[in-house]
């Protein structure tokens, strides 16, 4: 039996300076160029470019560092140890269940491999309405190409059951579908990707970047949480982070501060307009935390009559943008179609209901196949996002209400759905909706779509993108840092994340993530020189 | 001085240079959340929601059990203010009076599985967003719990995770 070869064992057998602040015994004070507080997409693209580059940089990352010895493919152990909240993160009004990661390498340890570029109509809608003139796909394409090729992203050329039933109900339909490039290397499609990758294929910030720095002497500390930036006049000195204990739940009592040239936010949409809140940024335009978006996703499940085993075999390798509407971004809102991965307690909370119809399902798991619908929100003021709040213990809390417009998307992607899976040969189709049934027909489907109560804690809804609350734009006065990522009234303070989007991307976010940090951080570099 | 800084800096660190201990998950550590009184509410919710979830070879009091200790484990990795919240809707249902006027339970130990399954039917479709919150909430608890566990796969026909070796 051969054990997979571990890289993180490796790099601290190596004399990495990586530190677990939850073991510290007394509180101390750093100094560096650079502090990166987070090291998913974002933070782990800007260590890897500021190092490279000579800057000193220190990582400070809320999560554990846990690496493949840890996967063990187990919702029980991945939940609690590599997602915010034990994946069951909620909007204000409980709405809309939000996944996000929560240990090194962010979201990307946990996400589902799919590397898209940002749609051309989105950056032109970025031109035009926030005065990003240098965010053309003519511009992007260096960034979006080294990227690529730094993390192996390749379509990928086979589909699991799960994703063949979309596209085989969409062909039959005529609607268009496209197969989905992935940043893995060495997949031995197992379907785990979600619960953090145990090969090592997934080429996430854990095992790429984040090594790279380390590896270049960049210093990270896990289990520590950034507080706040210390303001003194129109500069930040430095960033005060609490130890969090080894559970990832209590404050362990432990200050770290550190003190830097320069601060970079890549704590992610949420995390980074949070950290924001929390220091008292100047914030003169109230944009702060606000156009937050979610992509917020429905649900539908279709009994068929061929197994499926929807918890095996690359989760994502087909899409379909056909619904999308990116040749008029304002106009009803669109939808991108995806498929999830399918483990038990995923599928088993996600279900509406309890006992023996419950069960009943359940025990068809096997024979289950999963289709998402993803809002393009943030295209119209009647969909313009969330805004991001702070609890009176400091913790953020997302406040997003689902719009009119949201809601007649989100009833039309029920219907296409439908439409795909009773094409793909499904003999039942259950919208995932506290009040649906089982339709047997696309016409009964249809009918009960048509009635379902569009309100939250009925309708199922949930987001896998966070984007925004820390917008990008020319203008301060709707948008809280530059083209580069840099706040426009604190003048050392970046964000290198998803928070920077001024609107959703209509794309699984973290291609774009990388390429525009990519671009930013050597700017910074570049300055810092 | 900075070289007695960094020496303390040093020192504070030297027993940080590990990965991570992520904590066990084995229940079989005892309650750290939930009362007694508490663990017959999630109990009693569990019963109801999972009635026909095992297979006939299950022993239904053990899995039962499991389901309850798993509901601890994960409430105890949930942020603060989250276990605070669930605290409070455990609360709701543990003190009679409130118990009473939003379940129509009067004690949980009589109450068998219909009568609780109709009060979680009562909250599960309810014009109150506050009820339907925490019908969905013991519905997720309830069911990672169960569904997490090994034993529950056979019903479900899931295979469990690859053998990577």
């Amino acid at each position: 039996m051969t054990a997979v070869p571990d890289p993180i064992a490796a790099g601290l057998a190596r004399g990495w300076h990586a530190y677990d602040a939850s073991r510290l015994a007394s509180d101390i004070a750093v100094d560096t160029d650079v502090v990166i507080v987070g090291t998913g997409a974002g933070g782990g693209t800007a260590a890897e470019v500021l190092r490279k580059r000579g800057h000193g940089v220190i990582l400070v990352e809320e999560g554990p560092l846990a690496s493949s010895s840890d996967f063990h493919m187990r919702e029980s152990e991945a939940y609690p140890n590599l997602y915010q909240e034990s994946a069951g993160r909620r909007t204000a009004d409980k709405g809309i269940l939000i996944l996000q990661g929560r240990s090194v390498g962010g979201s990307t340890t946990v996400n589902w491999t799919t590397s898209l570029r940002t749609p051309p109509a989105v950056l032109d809608y970025w031109g035009t309405h926030f005065g990003l003139n240098d965010y053309s796909e003519v511009a992007l394409e260096p960034f979006f190409a080294e990227r690529e090729a730094r993390l192996n992203v390749r379509p990928w050329p086979v589909q699991n059951e799960n994703n063949g039933i979309l596209l085989r109900g969409a062909r039959k339909l005529g609607i268009a579908t496209s197969v989905v490039p992935r940043n893995v290397k060495g997949c031995r499609n197992l379907g785990y990707c979600d619960l953090g990758c145990p090969v090592n294929a997934k080429q996430s910030m854990l095992v790429t970047t984040i090594p790279a720095a380390l590896d270049a002497g960049a210093v990270l500390y896990s289990r520590l949480r950034a507080d706040a930036f210390v303001l003194s006049g129109d500069r930040v000195t430095s960033l005060t982070c609490s130890a969090i204990d080894a559970a990832g739940v209590r404050l362990t009592g432990r200050r770290v501060t550190i003190r830097a040239k320069v601060f970079v936010a890549a704590g992610g949409a949420i995390g980074s307009p949070a950290l924001l809140l929390r220091s008292g940024m100047p914030d003169p335009y109230g944009v702060l935390g606000t156009r937050t978006f979610l992509h917020p996703t429905v649900i539908s499940a279709a009994q068929m009559p061929q197994k499926v085993d929807g918890f095996s075999g690359a989760p994502q390798s087909i899409y379909s943008d056909h619904f999308l509407g990116l040749d008029q971004p304002d106009g009803p809102i669109g939808y991108k179609l995806e498929v999830p991965p399918l483990h038990p307690v995923l599928v088993t909370t996600s279900t509406p209901g309890f006992g023996s119809d419950h069960a009943r399902l359940l025990a068809g798991f096997d024979r289950l196949q999963v289709t998402i619908a993803l809002m393009r929100d943030g295209f119209r003021p009647d969909a313009a996002g969330g805004t991001v709040r702070l609890r009176k213990d400091g913790s953020p809390v997302l406040d997003y209400a689902i719009t009119a417009p949201l809601w007649d998307g989100m009833q039309r992607a029920l219907v296409t759905m439908a439409e795909i899976q009773f094409a793909a040969g499904a003999r039942g189709v259950l919208p995932l909706h506290e009040s649906a049934t089982i339709a047997t027909t696309l016409a009964q489907a249809k009918t009960m779509i048509g009635g379902l109560p569009l309100e939250i804690l009925r309708l199922h809804v949930a987001s896998a993108h966070v984007m925004g609350g820390c917008g990008m734009g020319a203008d301060p006065r709707t948008s809280v840092v530059d083209g580069s990522g840099r706040h426009h009234q604190v003048r050392n303070v970046y964000a290198f994340d998803g928070s920077v989007f001024p609107t959703s991307l209509g794309a699984n976010p973290q291609l774009s993530i990388f390429a525009i940090v990519a671009r930013n951080a050597e700017l910074l570099a570049r300055e810092l020189a | 001085m900075q070289s007695g800084s960094a020496g303390l800096v040093l020192l504070a660190l030297a027993n940080c240079g590990q990965k991570t201990a992520l904590p066990p998950i084995d229940p079989a550590y005892g309650f750290t959340v939930l009362s007694p009184s508490q663990q017959t509410v999630i109990h009693a919710v569990a019963s109801a929601m999972l009635v026909d979830a095992f297979s006939p070879a299950q022993e239904r009091a053990g899995a039962l059990a499991a389901t309850v200790r798993g509901v601890d484990v994960a409430v105890s990795r949930l942020p603060l203010g989250t276990q605070a919240e669930f605290g409070q809707l455990l609360q709701l249902l543990e003190n009679p009076l409130t118990r009473w006027l939003t379940t129509g339970i009067g004690s949980w130990s009589d109450a068998g599985d219909t009568r609780v399954a109709a009060f979680l039917d009562r909250w599960r479709y309810s014009r109150f967003t506050l009820l339907r919150s925490g019908y969905d909430a013991l519905h997720q608890l309830v069911m990672a719990a169960w569904y997490a566990q090994p034993a529950a796969w056979t019903a479900i026909r899931y295979p469990g995770p690859p053998n990577i070796a």
